[in-house]
């Protein structure tokens, strides 16, 4: 049996790799504290990689995320019985004449109220075509209740834009790329939305208060006309938002005689956790003579697309 | 060659899991299953994690998080890798609740650097910490050890040989 040498045991490769070196992490980090401090500095410059990065890697990671869920949605309606069908037609022909009657009576109303504002002098009035959306994914930070919807800037979607859903208020665009657009929702704690309680006229600004169910309203005094139940509609003041959408009912009222303000807790009018289909509110100006002439008989199929409607107006879901 | 295939498989599958649609509330007491994926590889096979991988998940993570700024999840992943090759020789020498200690310590390391990362950006300043995902994540970690285990040695070379 031969001894080997030192010489030799040196030249003998390691069955196991070395592990890896701690300091090799640090790579990252440097680069890492260049982005962070590139942002504390020039927070602008982050604004266009952004964008291309959220459409072409947050995007497609979103659709793969999705896919699963979306197969199944499928497989779910190829799956779905006759009988289902035809009870889900007929309900939808129920809604679609309820949603018929409160139409015409809206017409009746829009009418009224731009000669209303032709005597009052009103120097604009203003007419709201919408783009559906359809929800892409949302934020994977819980804390941030923000949405992301698939239409970007080539769709004429911009920043501050309001968003809807079949109910009400949802927020409005903070950021948008080429394909996509993020959007802050009102329970979100980073917003707040000048509203007004639709039965008094009582204006407030309601606060987002980091959850889905809830929103409040603050700074009211113990003697405002404010009941549970009143529902809350945007105010329009502040420009951002514009008026009269539902932002939601209050739910419950308190006042416990140590603060000076009532504690008023509104549940969002706005599916914020179920709607997968949203609208994006492009606003125009209109002639109001011009609004009261298109407003629609009786028996109009679609009487409420406005008469003139934008280039960028798309009413069918993506 | 079956366990880097493992790995990569597990980080994705982490990823998919960590970005699945689901309510906030739900998510807020989600563990951070792609943290502690990452964490096992780093205490356990270092060479399947490079600096080149840690880039990658730390900027894909800032992407997809669609905060506004990029570097937050890159600094603690990096940070916190740094810490736990440091803590790696001994660690495997280490008994299961010492071992636990440590992840807990290490994902409180990632949580706290993400999050005063974070609040530079002004839309974070009345953000709360996610201290229900460390949590949820510290509680899970004497499950998820011995099962990644159990893959590993199920995936490992020496075994499959023998």
């Amino acid at each position: 049996m031969s001894v080997q040498s030192p010489a030799r045991n040196t030249a003998i490769k390691p069955i196991f790799r070395q592990s890896a070196s701690a300091a090799r992490s640090l790579i990252p980090l440097l680069l890492a504290l260049v982005l962070i401090a590139g942002f504390a500095l020039r927070p602008e410059w982050f604004a266009v990689p952004r964008a291309f990065l959220n459409d072409h890697i947050a995007r497609p990671v979103s659709w793969v995320s999705n896919a699963p869920l979306q197969a199944w949605d499928w497989l779910e309606e190829q799956f779905r019985s006759r009988a289902e069908l035809i009870e889900q037609k007929q309900a939808l022909e129920h809604e679609n004449l309820i949603l018929q009657r409160k139409v015409l009576q809206m017409a009746n109303l829009i009418a009224e109220n731009s000669r209303l504002k032709e005597l009052l002098n009103a120097t604009e009035m203003v007419e709201d075509s919408v783009v559906v959306a359809e929800l892409l994914s949302l934020s994977p930070d819980p804390r941030r209740l923000e949405i992301t919807l698939n239409r970007g800037s080539a769709d004429g979607t911009f920043i501050g834009q309001p968003v809807l859903d079949d109910a009400g208020l949802v927020g409005h665009v903070i950021e948008t790329s080429h394909h996509t657009a993020r959007v802050l929702t009102i329970a979100d704690s980073n917003n707040a939305v000048p509203v007004q309680v639709a039965r008094s006229g009582v204006r407030g600004i309601a606060e987002g208060s980091g959850r889905l169910d809830e929103i409040h309203i603050r700074n009211l005094v113990p003697t405002t006309d404010i009941l549970a139940g009143d529902i809350i509609v945007s105010s329009g003041l502040g420009g951002r938002y514009p008026a009269g959408y539902p932002v939601g009912v209050v739910d419950s009222i308190d006042y416990d005689g140590s603060d000076a303000f009532l504690r008023v807790v509104v549940r969002p009018s706005a599916k914020l956790n179920q709607s997968k289909l949203f609208l994006l509110l492009f606003r125009e100006e209109a002639n109001p003579l011009a609004e009261t002439l298109t407003a629609p008989a009786p028996g109009d199929n679609d009487p409420a697309i406005p008469a003139s409607e934008p280039p960028t107006t798309d009413e069918s879901p993506p | 060659m079956k366990t880097a295939l493992l790995v990569r498989l597990s980080l994705l599958a982490a990823l998919i899991w960590q970005y699945w649609p689901m309510d906030p509330l739900w998510r807020l007491w989600l563990p951070d299953l792609l943290l502690m994926v990452c964490l096992y590889w780093l205490l356990r096979t270092p060479h399947f994690i490079g600096s080149w991988t840690l880039l990658g998940l730390g900027l894909l993570r800032d992407i997809l998080d669609q905060g506004n700024m990029l570097g937050p999840h890159l600094l603690a992943i990096s940070l916190t890798a740094y810490a736990a090759l440091l803590l790696r020789p001994n660690f495997v020498r280490w008994n299961l609740g010492r071992q636990w200690l440590s992840a807990c310590g290490l994902m409180l390391c990632y949580l706290l650097c993400c999050h005063w990362a974070q609040l530079l950006d002004a839309s974070y300043a009345n953000k709360p910490l996610l201290s229900q995902q460390w949590l949820t994540g510290v509680l899970l970690w004497p499950l998820f050890y011995p099962l990644m285990r159990w893959g590993e040695e199920a995936t490992s070379p020496i075994r499959s040989a023998s």
